[in-house]
């Protein structure tokens, strides 16, 4: 509501900070929405790009009324500037002859440099006015408004995410895609002529067994390393240990991939005697090691969560390292280590550039760890740079997106409940 | 493993067959988890020693500041080394103000609610969502939506948009180590919420927001996904040695999708560029990171609480 009455209402007033702080942001959406006046934009974007720019001028218009009130003079003043920027604003619209032209922008300048002047740089008065006291002249209450925007910026994302992916994938979503076949057929025909096929089972199989040997590879890797570092390393060790973790989760994905390319390729196919080494192993190994650093950093906190009392009580009755290990602090820390693994598996699950270069990249339903796969975000990312704008292939891919991030939606919201869970009891 | 509870009084202080027994499995399972920690710790080493080595032959400072050549058979990562930087720079001038504020309103402003939960829960959720997935938002919402075309802007936009959960988690971190009874001595002093966070909490917590900051450029730097439908192409030329070659409404090269290029879709590139182009990559992004490791360590030291 405070936010409301900051940006909405003309009682009150503002200091000069606070007309600019809040001015020069709509200053330059103007400006850059003058600029793209060129890109090619929807009607429904027009309109929209029109709401917003009225409300910022309202903003505008508010904001100046409150500066005049810190000048004590009544707000109608703001008109002796607005006016003369709704009349250039409606002759420059309406495409007025040519000899005006000069005339009508030295207008146009005049009244913004007077405006920037008698508002942006003369003071308002000392002490309390009429209009409210000299306290609330701070441009405190634009700040906060800056500062909830961009707190509530998180939720805005991602239904903008959820909104903006649905949206290219809707038209076909609602009518021909049979949503059966699209989950259960392992047919995926995209781009046949005359049978096209939209099965996303034999994708789905491969995103799952990948991430399941991954996590095969990395949850013990992973809970192990955490255990050590948490329990039996030295805090400069820890140290050491814990950078070395940053680095491994700093390497890029790509990277990733390309190591699963070269490297992890001849060593599979000399050590397995394999065809080729691009296969569900190669892909499973490089996710393993993307997701280690997730599980491990998860784990430690969930291990260093437990007090140290627990610990001592256990040791205290004689329990070694091992026992209280074992039979303590895993079963104390089971929830954390439980989100830590599902935070690992969502990370896996999403992996685009690594399993799309390493596992072979061809529908395929897996029998052994050497068969070749292809996962839904490989899939988006080998073939949404050559599908054409709004055909049926192009909304599958988002149709596929939606799935992916609800799949992930729905594990990091677990992970999250599992994590509160901890921290209620 | 067994029960070690019929340890008596007298045999308490030498040391006895369970006890030894102890100790032994007490070692064994120490060096098991010792192993296991450095087996994840040998790929990194691995990696970046197989990399550097491959690399060796191509490895100069012409490498750096030469374009590709020849259908990006040979030659070197200027154009995609400067498309990397535009990317990050204007993806992190977005992402930094966002995101340092959304931090200082939930650790500062937010009160303990249901609505706070649910941003909390919205900024996990936007770090889980799969990079693919930010591409075809970034496809929808900037490409198409906001007729940016497939351009820097539009492919820094989905970066930062995608990186914004990292600023927001280590500046969280850095505002909640900053005392408590810090701000309330500023309180008492008579200074409002703003004063308070822009005199006491932000300059107490800036080595953590810088941390952040750091981490979100190598983030950025290292990400191919959100790029590759947005705003990153497979090639264009510009000019060498400048700077400003790029334009942010155009399209640019970028390093990690020119690695993903050279190594799947040519074919008879020079035996050592893709591999310079990976310790390239990965050597940027490290560094970048050893940055925010060193500036985290150095602060923490003149710490004054």
């Amino acid at each position: 509501m405070k936010l409301l009455h900051t940006l909405f209402s003309i009682n009150g007033r503002i200091n000069r900070a606070g007309w600019w702080l809040l001015n020069t942001p709509i200053f330059l959406v103007f400006t850059i929405s003058l600029i793209t006046f060129d890109f090619p934009a929807t009607e429904f974007l027009e309109q929209i790009q029109l709401l917003i720019l009225l409300i910022l001028a309202c903003v505008h218009i508010v904001i100046s009324a409150k500066r005049w009130h810190d000048k004590d003079k009544s707000a109608w003043w703001v008109l002796f500037h607005v006016i003369p920027l709704i009349v250039t604003v409606c002759v420059i619209a309406a495409k007025v002859s040519s000899e005006w032209w000069i005339l009508i922008h030295l207008i146009a300048v005049f009244n913004g440099l007077w405006t920037c002047f008698e508002l942006g740089i003369i003071k308002g008065t000392e002490g309390d006015n009429p209009y409210g006291p000299d306290s609330e002249t701070s441009s405190e209450s634009i700040i906060d408004v800056y500062i909830s925007i961009s707190g509530i910026s998180s939720i805005i994302f991602v239904f903008g995410i959820f909104f903006f992916v649905f949206k290219e994938g809707a038209g076909f979503l609602f009518s021909g895609l049979d949503i059966w076949e699209f989950l259960t057929s392992e047919e995926w025909y995209p781009t046949s002529l005359n049978n096209k096929r939209y099965g996303t089972f034999a994708l789905l199989l491969g995103t799952f067994s990948v991430t399941a040997l991954a996590m095969l590879i990395a949850v013990p890797f992973g809970l192990g390393a955490a255990i050590f570092v948490s329990e039996f390393c030295s805090p400069k060790l820890k140290e050491t240990f814990k950078i070395v973790i940053e680095f491994l989760a700093a390497i890029p994905s790509v990277v990733w991939g390309f190591i699963g390319l070269t490297l992890m390729n001849q060593l599979i196919i000399q050590v397995f005697n394999a065809p080729i080494g691009l296969t569900m192993l190669n892909g499973g190994i490089m996710l393993a090691l993307m997701s280690v650093p997730i599980i491990v950093s998860i784990a430690e906190d969930a291990l260093k969560a437990v007090p140290d009392s627990y610990r001592e009580a256990a040791e205290a009755l004689g329990a070694t390292r091992w026992q209280v290990i074992y039979r303590v602090l895993l079963p104390a820390a089971k929830n954390g280590l439980l989100a830590a693994v599902l935070l690992g598996a969502a990370r896996s699950i999403g992996e685009t550039m690594a399993v799309l270069m390493a596992t072979g990249h061809s529908v395929n339903i897996p029998n052994s760890p050497l068969s070749w796969i292809r996962t839904l975000t490989a899939t988006i990312a080998a073939e949404l740079g050559e599908v054409a704008r709004g055909g049926e292939h192009y909304q599958v891919l988002f149709i596929i997106g939606i799935l992916l991030f609800t799949i992930t939606f729905v594990v990091n919201l677990i992970a999250d409940l599992v994590i509160k869970g901890i921290r209620q009891s | 493993m067994n029960s070690n509870t019929d340890i008596s009084a007298q045999t308490m202080f030498t040391e006895t067959d369970i006890g030894r027994q102890n100790r032994f499995i007490e070692n064994i399972v120490k060096i098991f988890f010792l192993i296991m920690t450095c087996l994840m710790i040998l790929p990194l080493l691995l990696i970046i020693g197989y990399l550097f080595y491959k690399a060796l032959p191509v490895l100069s400072f012409d490498f750096l500041f030469t374009n590709p050549i020849d259908n990006m058979r040979a030659g070197g990562l200027w154009a995609p080394f400067l498309g990397t930087i535009y990317l990050v720079v204007v993806s992190l001038l977005v992402a930094a103000p966002i995101g340092v504020f959304s931090a200082v309103y939930l650790n500062e402003y937010a009160r303990d609610n249901w609505f706070t939960r649910i941003v909390n829960l919205a900024v996990v959720n936007l770090a889980g969502v799969p990079s693919i997935v930010h591409a075809l938002f970034g496809v929808g919402a900037f490409v198409l939506f906001a007729g940016l075309g497939e351009s820097i802007l539009a492919a820094s936009l989905t970066l930062a948009i995608m990186t914004l959960p990292v600023i927001i988690a280590s500046t969280t971190e850095a505002l909640k180590a900053v005392p408590m009874s810090f701000r309330e001595a500023c309180w008492n002093l008579g200074a409002t919420r703003w004063q308070t966070i822009r005199r006491i909490v932000l300059p107490n917590s800036i080595s953590g927001i810088l941390t952040g900051v750091i981490l979100q450029v190598s983030r950025a730097a290292g990400e191919t996904a959100p790029i590759m439908f947005t705003g990153a192409v497979f090639y264009k030329a510009i000019a060498e040695g400048n700077p400003f070659a790029y334009n942010i409404f155009e399209q640019c090269m970028a390093l990690s999708l020119h690695l993903y290029t050279i190594s799947t879709q040519v074919p008879d590139v020079a035996e050592g560029i893709p591999y310079g182009t990976a310790i390239v990559l990965v050597g940027s992004v490290l560094l970048v990171n050893a940055a925010a490791i060193v500036l985290r360590v150095y602060l923490r030291t003149r710490k004054r609480w």
